[in-house]
């Protein structure tokens, strides 16, 4: 049963290999429109997973300082020690980003085919998904 | 759903954040319960119902 499991937190270990990984996706994605002759939107793609990773760990950082009983879902659920509700919350949360990727999805191709510049585009497309899902976990905080 | 866990809770003693750390979850967890804001997964049921000795149907309500 999980409820009486011990908390355990995300090791640094587990945390820098997502990180690895995170940076290794933003790599390849500058590899890939590089040699598509992209790069404007390489330097988007690159410029934005750094900053998503980099916030990354400022805010684990941030909760590891109010320590394992900080007192916000955030903070426990980016600490590996989210309970049952946190992890309702960030579920919800990421269904939302889900619904706002898809609808970011139709009006980012319809912005380029319009003529926007292409890393303007995806790194607007990171912020909202990155607003999105912060403003969806702090609101579901709230009222669940 | 409605849930008798507040009054259990107070009954006890305890405070909200020592009922938490029996159950392995955060305070706020334990106040959306008792507000009747989130509804537990049926193992937490269980572990409140456990930890209170006695059973989920005499702790929580349908609303229907």
């Amino acid at each position: 049963m999980t409820t009486s499991e011990p908390k355990r937190s995300l090791s640094d270990g587990r945390f820098l290999v997502a990180c690895g990984c995170g940076l290794v996706a933003a790599g390849l994605l500058w590899l890939v429109f590089t040699i598509a002759d992209q790069p404007d939107t390489a330097a988007g793609a690159l410029v934005g997973g750094v900053t998503v990773i980099a916030l990354a760990v400022a805010v684990r950082w941030w909760a590891r300082r109010r320590g394992p009983s900080a007192d916000g879902g955030l903070g426990r659920t980016l600490l590996g020690t989210a309970d049952e509700r946190d992890k309702t919350i960030l579920t919800a949360s990421l269904a939302w980003v889900g619904l706002a990727a898809f609808l970011a999805n139709g009006i980012a191709l319809a912005a380029l085919a319009l003529g926007a510049d292409g890393a303007t585009v995806i790194g607007a497309v990171q912020a909202v998904l990155i607003a999105v899902l912060v403003g969806v976990f702090v609101l579901l905080s709230r009222r669940l | 759903m409605r849930n008798e866990i507040r009054r259990l809770r107070e009954e006890a003693g305890l405070s909200q954040a020592a009922l938490a750390e029996a159950l392995s979850v955060s305070r706020q967890t334990v106040n959306s319960l008792e507000n009747g804001r989130y509804d537990p997964s049926l193992p937490l049921a269980f572990a409140v119902a456990r930890y209170f000795r006695t059973t989920i149907e005499e702790i929580f309500h349908d609303d229907v």
